[in-house]
């Protein structure tokens, strides 16, 4: 079977000692990088993207899928050790998982997140094996007008899909798009919005500014607002879950895979939409809902799942359709790009080693992470110890190192200086960056999708209403987004919900919303 | 005078406001039409998008329902930080690599640098260290470790 064959060739090429060790380092380095308070997975992407540019493709892109989904787990071991979300995506796992190990079950918590990572991770990478050559051959019947809507639906749902208010993502979208036009246009050859500045003529360098709006205004407000440091109070004492634990876990596990695995497929939603609709599904199902908030293990084991689930997913609109489907896919885009492949149905077709390559290798890394996060966990919980204002000239260092090496441009660093700047406006004025970086990189394929169409249609704007497969992308859109509007609400009820029952301190959403 | 109720919504509308109208002023080139579009044809739908996007962000700011004024801004670290950043990228061609993290180190860590001197001198001999041995040694990047 075709399929048996091109795994057979992906694992061929994820097996070679060189490529597991790049995806080693990038497991663990997500995973240590994810522990660190301040800095997320789309900080930790964009400060090793650099690194990767002198290496092979396929040893560059499993080394950034590693930091990926290792940065993703990460965050829920301080979501559960210290009812600190590592990410957005973490918020729900603190729920319930914080209280599990406040109650000194830390380690059954940890474990059976661990383990629903794996399950979801494995039933992913099928899915994305057997979905793949489906969705790239739907895709040769997509023209123009069709990318142009997916893009559209990306942008759209990424910039609704976060707790701040809707016009002001939107816009942050569409300046993304604006400064992606800063350059030379592609098509007439004409200079565009670059002032003069002979750096800017290839274009505005996409790493910096997502180095400038994440990493130094992170570091920036962190320096200027230090966190509290947090206690640690709970200890792991034993790992394994008792039978009753695990009886409980499974079919939240199986449940949140499957949700998880569904929604990461749409470019915008994803890992976050995911862990809040498995947390509220858990929720509705049990039995005893009171239990939620005090530690219910359905509440750790369904979510975690979904998360993962919907993280790997994540990867199929940007593999297949060469669309990324949030931030930290934008600047894997971006990365493959530079590497002088440009991401579309061919990549499978051209490159499959490429391709199965990462698809295999992801299994791989899911398997190295649950060695990390399980016997090694004493470490990162060390980690975990270290302040901020001792790592943060570090990353600082980094990122100036990194941002100059994409193509040796000294003003390059400048930008992100300049985007940090700004950056640390934004944030005080509630604008989350994540769809800037996003439309940044989409910019470029979104003007000459749009371009393409409109020649083909002689001008004529109605063909992306009349053509089927784009109108029904777009009203997918518009579905989404007024769904994902109203769940707002339903989650932020959700979450004080949870608190109220466990009359613990609530976890502001909005608040870990604008993480990277 | 208006008594915005979001100050946050409506700053940042009015930016975008603003960044809208100066895109649009500064159009490149030519608009050309929709079949054949020239390089100003998408920048210019760009702009009018950001333009109404911003005067939308700013009436709802107005008439918002919560009361929410802007959060608070570090500015010295802003400066001190990114004058670090900016230092390290006008030197670091000019003068290498090392001269180049030392202002960055002591810039950034501004506060240290008077109460814990030795702290600040170790980072930044450590973190010379890493850098080199990641970025000119493994990598080999055209960085001068020390200009000649």
């Amino acid at each position: 079977m075709d399929l048996l064959q091109n795994l057979h060739l992906g694992f061929s090429v994820a097996l070679k000692p060189i490529n597991v060790l790049f995806c080693m380092i990038g497991a663990a380095g997500g995973t240590l990088v994810g522990i660190l308070p301040g800095i997320g997975p789309i900080t930790a992407i964009a400060m090793l993207l650099p690194l990767t540019f002198k290496m092979p493709a396929i040893g560059a892109l499993i080394m950034l899928s590693g930091i990926y989904y290792g940065a993703h787990h990460a965050g829920s071991t301080t979501a559960i050790m210290l009812n600190m979300p590592g990410e957005p995506t973490s918020v729900v796992i603190c729920l319930d998982g914080h209280p599990m190990a406040r109650a000194g079950r830390a380690g059954p918590a940890l474990c059976i997140s661990a383990l629903g990572s794996f399950f979801a991770g494995c039933v992913s990478i099928v899915v994305i094996a057997g979905l793949s050559p489906l969705l790239a051959e739907v895709s040769m019947m997509f023209g123009p007008a069709e990318y142009f809507s997916t893009i559209v639906m990306a942008l759209v749902t990424a910039s609704v899909l976060t707790n701040d208010k809707r016009l002001t993502t939107l816009s942050m979208a569409v300046f993304g798009l604006l400064l992606g036009c800063i350059g030379t246009d592609l098509t007439t050859g004409d200079e565009r919005y670059t002032f003069g500045v002979p750096a800017l003529t290839d274009g505005v360098n996409f790493v910096a500014i997502a180095v400038g709006l994440f990493a130094f205004t992170e570091v920036i407000m962190n320096v200027g607002f230090p966190a509290r440091q947090m206690k640690i109070t709970a200890k792991i004492t034993g790992l394994f879950p008792t039978l009753k634990d695990l009886r409980a876990s499974w079919k939240p596990v199986l449940r949140g895979t499957a949700l998880g695995g569904f929604l990461g497929i749409f470019p915008g939603t994803g890992p976050l939409l995911s862990s809040f609709a498995s947390y509220a599904m858990e929720r509705q199902i049990a039995k005893d809902p009171t239990r939620f908030g005090q530690g219910a293990i359905e509440g750790v084991a369904g979510p975690e799942s979904a998360n993962n689930a919907a993280a790997l997913t994540h990867f199929i609109p940007m593999l297949t359709l060469g669309i990324p489907a949030g931030a930290a896919m934008a600047l894997m885009l971006g990365a493959l790009q530079i590497q002088g492949i440009s991401p579309g149905p061919e990549v499978m077709t051209k490159y499959p080693d490429l391709f199965w390559g990462i698809v295999a290798s992801m299994w791989i890394g899911n398997m190295m992470l649950l060695v990390l996060n399980l016997p090694m966990i004493g470490i990162w919980i060390r980690v975990l110890r270290i302040p901020f204002r001792t790592l943060y000239p570090g990353i600082l260092a980094f990122c100036c190192i990194g941002t100059f090496s994409v193509m040796s441009q000294p003003f390059d660093v400048r930008l992100a200086a300049l985007a940090g700047f700004v950056g640390v406006f934004f944030k005080a004025m509630n604008c989350s960056p994540a769809p800037l970086v996003l439309a940044l990189v989409l910019a470029p394929l979104l003007e000459e999708n749009f371009r393409r169409a409109m020649i083909i249609s002689d001008g004529d704007a109605s063909v992306f209403i009349t053509r089927p497969i784009s109108l029904a992308i777009l009203l997918l859109t518009v579905a989404l987004a007024f769904m994902l509007s109203f769940q707002r609400g339903a989650f932020a009820r959700l979450v004080s919900g949870s608190r109220a029952g466990a009359g613990g301190k609530p976890v502001e959403p909005a608040a870990e919303e604008g993480r990277p | 005078m208006l008594r915005v109720a979001d100050k946050r919504q409506f700053w940042s509308g009015f930016i975008f406001f603003c960044v809208g109208i100066f895109a649009l002023i500064r159009l490149p080139g030519y608009l050309g039409t929709a079949s054949s579009m020239g390089p100003g044809y998408f920048p210019m739908l760009l702009s009018i998008c950001l333009i109404m996007l911003g005067m939308g962000s700013m009436i709802f700011g107005i008439r918002s329902t919560e009361k929410l004024e802007i959060a608070a801004i570090p500015y010295l670290p802003l400066v001190m930080i990114l004058a670090g950043v900016l230092a390290f990228s006008f030197l670091l061609r000019p003068v290498g690599l090392a001269v180049a993290l030392f202002l960055l180190v002591v810039l950034s860590c501004y506060q240290r640098v008077r109460t814990y001197p030795f702290h600040v001198l170790a980072t930044y001999l450590f973190l010379l260290a890493l850098t080199w041995f990641v970025f000119i040694y493994v990598i080999q990047l055209p960085i001068a470790l020390v200009w000649r």
